[in-house]
């Protein structure tokens, strides 16, 4: 190995590998350092890979790429006790141009970080990062690790939600329970014509389903489906989870959860194969951490950037991986060094793309909804109360039922209230 | 750069008895769950507490489990004899929650070395 490399990638997520596909194919030496087995053996997500934004770095993917299903349907369920309110929507357009799909990380990014490897770069795996390394005048030089140091040109940290080479580094303080969601997810393995009977699929075609609501603590659950698996689970925020005074509670949640009457019958019969939990940076834009400093940028779920409100994460860890990569091939070219000024533009291009847009647009978001639990609590509980009176049948004139609803809906959360909500929501959301 | 990571131990293999199914009756314990995944141990622990003091004050202020036992999902954190935490580093899952959620930053948190640890067949 040679004793310095241009560009050196902590990470071989899809960050990490967005990153080293872009330095090398313009000819930087690049090295990536994955901590785990292989790329992808500690990586966990729910399951959804957007087609576009991943055929803008690796055009025609879906040919080699380890896909699961496309998804032809999303499904909103909002629960109560033992009943839930369903909103979902399907189309052939999906079908015959799929939006999204669904994967393992596992197996995802290992073909992913091969990508990176077949542009040319070096992949180190079994390889845990440690720290930076600084010369006198504070600029990072190299990476640390546990086999030794290794020099650099320039550091590109896609190492994670955890986030600790740039917490090392000095570029942010630990993050805040608030601003971080821990996810525990389970994969569990069905035949796959029960898998298309249960969710009238065929085929490669494929259904993402999220739920809300039917218990105190505030949560947002997913069932995927996969060829022949099922991916479900759930995230909640941390500080939130904090004050329930029991043991485990994401474990207790998500058995909570599998054990709804309307959940459990997708799972039926089903085999646990996997069962494991990731953090899910969802502070947003107000939280991002500095994204760069003099010789070294900070990618993906490391530097926070993270759409919790449209589930997006994958494609942001890619596009802040290409971005870092044309950033330090730009500032190669200029022969000038790879100083803060020269790394500036690794900003530019997040502010110029949809990453920074969305997060910035929806910025209030992850506070307007630790503001309004009930947005995620009381309204699935109403709405299916409400639609209960509205179905049922029980000899009384309607123009009870409908008083009923009425008098539920102002006594449970208030006229002013039900108004300030959609104001609120029309604001900070749809405006 | 040395290559002793090369050396593995294999702590908790694959379990390839009967899988649990999701059923109502049939909670899977933590322990059942991790035996599913690949699992190499890295001899000397990755997650420590700095001062079991410093739990002990948690517990008197925050009450128990305190907040690193309600988030772990894996319970690595168990409070014993109502004075210490004990750590079973080799349950973890690599999450980092606990770290966050410490009120007094008293868990030493680091990546197992050479590749150890949780190896995911899905993830």
């Amino acid at each position: 190995m040679p004793e310095k490399f241009d560009v050196v990638v902590i990470g071989a997520g899809p960050a990490g590998a967005a990153a080293a596909i872009t330095t090398a194919k313009a000819g930087m030496s690049t090295l990536v350092l994955e901590r785990g087995d292989f790329s992808g053996a500690k990586n966990m997500f729910g399951g959804l890979v957007f087609t576009k934004p991943t055929a803008e770095i690796i055009p025609e993917f879906w040919k080699t790429a380890p896909m699961e299903r496309k998804i032809i349907e999303y499904q909103y369920w909002l629960l109560s006790k033992e009943s839930h309110v369903q909103v979902s929507h399907r189309n052939q357009k999906f079908v015959k141009d799929f939006n999204s799909f669904t994967a393992f990380r596992a197996r995802f990014d290992k073909w992913f970080a091969a990508q990176a490897e077949s542009s040319g770069a070096t992949l180190l795996t079994r390889t845990t990062a440690t720290g930076v390394l600084k010369d006198s005048t504070g600029k990072v030089n190299g990476v640390s690790t546990d086999r030794g140091d290794i020099n650099a040109n320039v550091v590109i940290t896609c190492d994670g939600a955890n986030s600790l080479i740039a917490k090392g580094a000095g570029l942010h303080r630990e993050w805040k329970p608030q601003d971080m969601a821990i996810a525990v997810k389970e994969t569990y393995s069905l035949p796959k014509d029960k898998i298309e009977e249960r969710f009238n699929i065929r085929g490669d075609e494929g259904v993402a389903l999220m739920i809300y609501g039917g218990r105190e603590e505030e949560y947002a659950g997913f069932v995927y489906t996969n060829k022949d698996t099922i991916s479900f689970g759930l995230g909640a925020i941390m500080s939130d989870l904090a004050k329930t005074k029991s043991q485990n509670m994401p474990m207790q949640m998500l058995e909570w959860l599998k054990s709804h009457p309307s959940v459990q019958r997708l799972l039926d019969g089903a085999a646990l194969r996997e069962y494991t939990a990731h953090l899910i940076p969802e502070g947003g834009y107000n939280s991002i951490p500095p994204l760069y400093t003099d010789g070294m940028m900070v990618c993906g779920d490391a530097a926070m950037l993270v759409n919790a409100l449209n589930w997006e994460g994958t494609n942001f860890a890619m596009f802040s991986g290409k971005f870092a990569g044309q950033t330090a091939i730009a500032a190669k070219k200029s022969g000038s060094g790879f100083s803060a000024s020269r790394l500036a533009g690794y900003q530019a291009y997040l502010e110029d793309s949809f990453v920074l847009k969305d997060l910035k647009k929806f910025r209030d978001v992850p506070h307007f909804i630790a503001s309004h639990k009930h947005f995620l609590t009381l309204y699935p509980e109403l709405m299916n109360d409400l639609l209960y009176k509205f179905f049922e049948v029980d000899g009384r004139a309607k123009e009870e039922h409908l008083k009923e609803m009425k008098k539920e809906l102002y006594s449970k959360r208030g006229r002013l209230g039900l108004i300030k909500d959609a104001i609120g929501l029309y604001r900070k959301v749809l405006s | 750069m040395n290559s002793s990571g090369e050396i593995t131990q294999t702590s908790s293999s694959a379990s390839s008895s009967q899988p649990a199914t999701a059923t109502e009756e049939n909670i899977v314990s933590v322990e059942e769950r991790l035996y599913l995944a690949k699992y190499k141990l890295d001899e000397r622990p990755h997650l420590a507490i700095y001062d079991q003091a410093v739990c002990q004050k948690c517990a008197q202020i925050n009450g128990s489990p305190q907040p690193c036992m309600r988030l772990c999902p894996a319970d690595v954190y168990k409070w014993e004899d109502g004075k210490r935490n004990i750590v079973s580093y080799d349950n973890c899952v690599e999450c980092g929650a606990c770290r966050i959620i410490c009120p007094y930053t008293n868990i030493e948190w680091t990546y197992p070395r050479w590749g150890r640890g949780l190896s995911l067949r899905y993830g």
